[in-house]
């Protein structure tokens, strides 16, 4: 049935529930059958009935019919009556005979003498009338059909009624049907016919043929039967058997709803409150069990069908929660350690911009984007010393967490190999050496790494089956770089690799990438390709490299659009400014204006000993114009000193060359700065211990002794190596 | 600068005038082990130096241990500026000042 709300079962009111009790359905089922078949069976019946009851009738009419013609034919003369009667009809003519009924046909069967006593007319008559009484049937008559004219010529008859009563030579119109079954009977069985007519409505005739010495047939015994009393009979009988009909069909109701409350309502009505029970325990997280299990039904049906496999759906959805609890307390556990390694990977890629703020050297940038938690792909960049700068892009095999376990290998051995200060073709050799070994997982992975020799902006470079590099020169286009592929890492057991070189000028600029960036896929299965990324790279033209991989990263999303990511993106970009330039090559020793406003000077002198004086000279100008103490004056003496002695005996040896002191003055505070810049080796002098100075170990500190006393001397002292120059700055607050 | 010498048997006073530098303290470092050969009692008038750098102090130490060796040794009339550079350097403790 369905359900004109939503509701269930239990939400609905009595009346509603009732609506759909089996009961109910059942009584009314049950009523309307036994209805529909007790009518059929009455009918049945009352046919039956009406049939042998005509039946019997028939046959007491057949036998009062017998005893009249016994009667008549021996008793008296009927056949001869009939002869006489007959013969003055057929005498007759026709518009005599249409006279019938008035006195003056009767006259013309005058000669048969009717009126008199005793006479042949009068004693049958009165044999008809005594089997008429015995009986107890509607009429006895003799009659002999008018077969052309279709008429029942009456003989003699004895109706009580005398109103109705026929004399003989009187006539009716009679159905040809009856005539002829009459006149043609063979004498088998009864010979009666039932027919409706206008006059006596339902009639049934049984006759008996009369016949002379001739074997013709002089006339009919006939007998009519009250049909009335058949039909009384038949309206008792039908009564009768609805009134017991009724009774059944009660009794049967009731036992069957009976029946089916036992075996079908309650055991239905317990699954149901069961079903009931079941949900609310599980929505009040009431861990009862076996709701179904313990309702016990043995009713050998469907019904126990029904709840022997809501007990085993029971049990099944028991199971399978308790699998799915645990298959989600896994998922959730793997999803947490997913998002850890995540957090692990992207720790392990250096993500701080820019990576070395105090070179000035170069620019730096990179990017990855997995496509997943965690991804293949890396990039890495490090200083192997303080000329040579490692760069690293690669991209491991597969996807996912054996992917990353493969990169974190692959990073860790190739910064070891690259940090041993091992060319980029040897790092990548024994890198392939220790991936090879043992690759049951049979992964590997493409690296491009490259070592910029940051003084000349050398750059060593190899490529284990790699991307083409991009490479940018100053005036130039972004082109590919057609470098030479070595086979993967990883993949084949002694291989080796070469390395080639490129040497960048300033304003180079060097653009690594992996497959992702080119093989990103929009939509419509198209993919991003080198040429257009070339074209991106161009079209951007800026020497920032954030700004490259940005507008790169950009473009990539911007083509790829909904599609789903299918591998990480990661580029590395580093834009090659060229070593700091000291300003040695044009200058003689002398003095010269120093940039901040004229309030200072400098001098560039060859970094002996014996310029010292050159030096101290300018100090101590500089100090007496702004009216220095002469303790404050010693002071910056002695820091000037030890940092001239540190150039002078560590930045070119054991050659020489240029160191330039600028003097400065500021205000407010008022103070001096005094600034060293040489091009020596990169050395920052303030990284010295501070010397221990007890008695004990001064032996060992002899040569922090200097740094220490600037330290002491001045305010503010800091050190710098930027374009290609060691620059020590100190300043010292004037009073 | 100036080194003036005033021998006594086996005393000796080095007066330093000027400035003990980088440049200076070279000179005193070469002459020093022949200045020192044989001298018991060694004293330095520093009455005319005006400046003494690290390189200075290390010329200074390294006579201290020859004369912890053979004798004794004392810096006499420290002026505050030179004295403040003692001090800070702990030099106060390793020498006798007087």
């Amino acid at each position: 049935m369905k359900l004109k709300s939503n509701k269930t079962v239990q939400e609905m009111s009595k009346t509603e529930r009732r609506r759909h009790s089996l009961a109910a359905k059942t009584v009314r089922s049950t009523v309307i059958s036994c209805i529909l078949f007790g009518l059929v069976a009455e009918l049945v019946a009352v046919a039956f009935y009406a049939y042998s009851l005509t039946k019997q009738f028939i046959s007491v009419a057949d036998s009062a019919a017998h005893q009249a013609v016994m009667s008549a034919t021996h008793g008296a003369d009927a056949l001869g009556f009939s002869e006489e009667v007959m013969k003055t009809y057929n005498n007759l003519a026709a518009e005599d005979r249409a006279k019938m009924g008035t006195d003056g046909y009767r006259e013309l069967f005058s000669g048969l003498h009717i009126e008199e006593k005793g006479g042949e007319y009068d004693v049958l008559v009165n044999m008809l009338a005594g089997t008429l009484s015995y009986y107890d049937v509607y009429d006895v008559y003799i009659g002999m059909y008018d077969e052309p004219n279709g008429r029942l010529i009456y003989v003699v008859d004895a109706d009580p009624d005398m109103e109705t009563r026929f004399y003989p030579g009187d006539w009716e119109p009679v159905s040809r049907k009856e005539i002829k079954k009459f006149l043609a009977w063979n004498g088998e069985g009864k010979l009666y016919d039932i027919e409706w007519t206008d006059k006596y409505g339902l009639l049934c005739t049984v006759g008996l043929p009369m016949k002379n010495e001739a074997g013709e047939i002089a006339s009919f015994m006939l007998v009519d039967i009250s049909v009335e009393n058949v039909l009384v009979g038949m309206g008792e009988f039908a009564l009768q058997l609805t009134l017991a009909l009724i009774a059944v069909t009660l009794l049967l109701a009731w036992l069957q709803t009976k029946r089916i409350k036992r075996t079908l309502v309650e055991p239905i009505n317990r699954i149901s409150e069961a079903s009931v029970q079941y949900v609310n325990d599980r929505k009040n997280h009431v861990s009862e069990k076996d709701h179904f299990s313990n309702l016990d039904i043995h009713t050998g049906d469907e019904i126990e069908n029904l709840s022997l496999n809501m007990a085993a759906m029971e049990r099944e959805l028991e199971e399978y929660e308790a699998d799915l609890t645990k298959i989600t307390a896994e998922k959730e556990r793997i999803g947490t350690e997913l998002s850890l390694a995540t957090k692990i990977q992207a720790a392990m890629l250096p993500r701080i911009f820019p990576p070395f703020p105090e070179r000035t050297e170069f620019d730096l940038y990179a990017m990855m984007q997995p496509a997943r938690q965690v991804g293949g792909d890396f990039y890495d960049f490090f200083l192997i010393d303080e000329d040579h700068l490692c760069l690293v892009i690669a991209d491991v095999s597969g996807k996912g967490i054996p992917a990353a376990l493969f990169m974190m290998i692959s990073k860790t051995i190739l910064q070891s190999c690259a940090m041993l200060g091992k060319g980029a073709a040897e790092t990548l050799t024994k890198m392939n050496e220790a991936l090879s070994t043992n690759n049951q997982a049979r992964m590997f992975v493409t690296v491009w790494v490259g070592i910029l020799e940051i003084s000349t902006g050398r750059l060593t470079a190899a490529n284990g089956g790699h991307e083409y590099p991009v490479l940018k020169r100053k005036d130039g286009a972004f082109e590919l770089i057609k470098d030479k592929h070595g086979f993967v890492i990883g993949g084949r057991k002694n291989t080796v690799y070469h390395e080639y070189e490129l040497q960048l000028e300033p304003g180079d600029i060097i653009y690594v990438y992996t497959d992702g960036v080119p093989e990103a896929t929009n939509a419509s299965m198209k993919m991003f390709g080198t040429e257009r990324m070339v074209e991106v790279l161009n079209r951007i033209d800026d020497a920032d490299p954030k700004v490259l991989i940005d507008g790169v990263y950009e473009s990539v999303n911007d083509f790829v659009k909904e599609a789903e990511p299918f591998d990480d993106i990661t580029m590395l970009c580093l834009t090659y400014k060229g070593a700091a330039k000291s300003e040695t090559e044009d200058s003689d020793p002398s003095l010269k204006s120093a940039d901040n406003g004229g309030s200072g000077t400098t001098l560039t002198v060859e970094a002996v000993a014996d310029n010292f004086p050159k030096v101290v000279g300018m100090i101590e100008e500089g100090l007496n114009a702004v009216d220095c103490s002469p303790a404050d004056q010693m002071k910056i003496q002695l820091a000037v000193e030890e940092i001239y002695a540190n150039v002078t005996n560590y930045a070119y040896a054991p050659q020489t060359g240029n160191v330039t002191v600028t003097f400065a003055t500021e205000e407010d505070p008022k103070a001096a700065v005094i600034t060293f810049a040489d091009s020596g080796v990169p050395y920052n002098p303030l990284l010295k211990a501070d010397p221990d100075i007890s008695p004990e170990v001064r032996r060992r500190t002899k040569g922090g002794l200097g740094i220490f006393m600037v330290k002491k001397n001045v305010d503010d002292i800091s050190y710098e190596y930027r374009d290609g120059q060691n620059i020590l700055r100190m300043k010292k607050l004037l009073p | 600068m100036n080194i003036e010498r005033t021998a006594d048997g086996t005393k000796l006073t080095i007066a330093l005038e000027g400035r003990l530098d980088m440049l200076t303290a070279p000179e005193l470092d070469r002459q020093l082990p022949e200045l020192l050969e044989g001298v018991k009692e060694l004293t330095f008038d520093f009455q005319e130096l005006e400046y003494v750098s690290s390189a200075g102090l290390r010329v200074l130490l390294s006579a201290q241990e020859t004369m912890n060796e053979q004798g004794s040794m004392v810096v006499k009339n420290v002026n505050d500026q030179i004295m403040e550079i003692f001090e800070v350097t702990g030099f106060t403790d390793i020498l006798t000042i007087e």
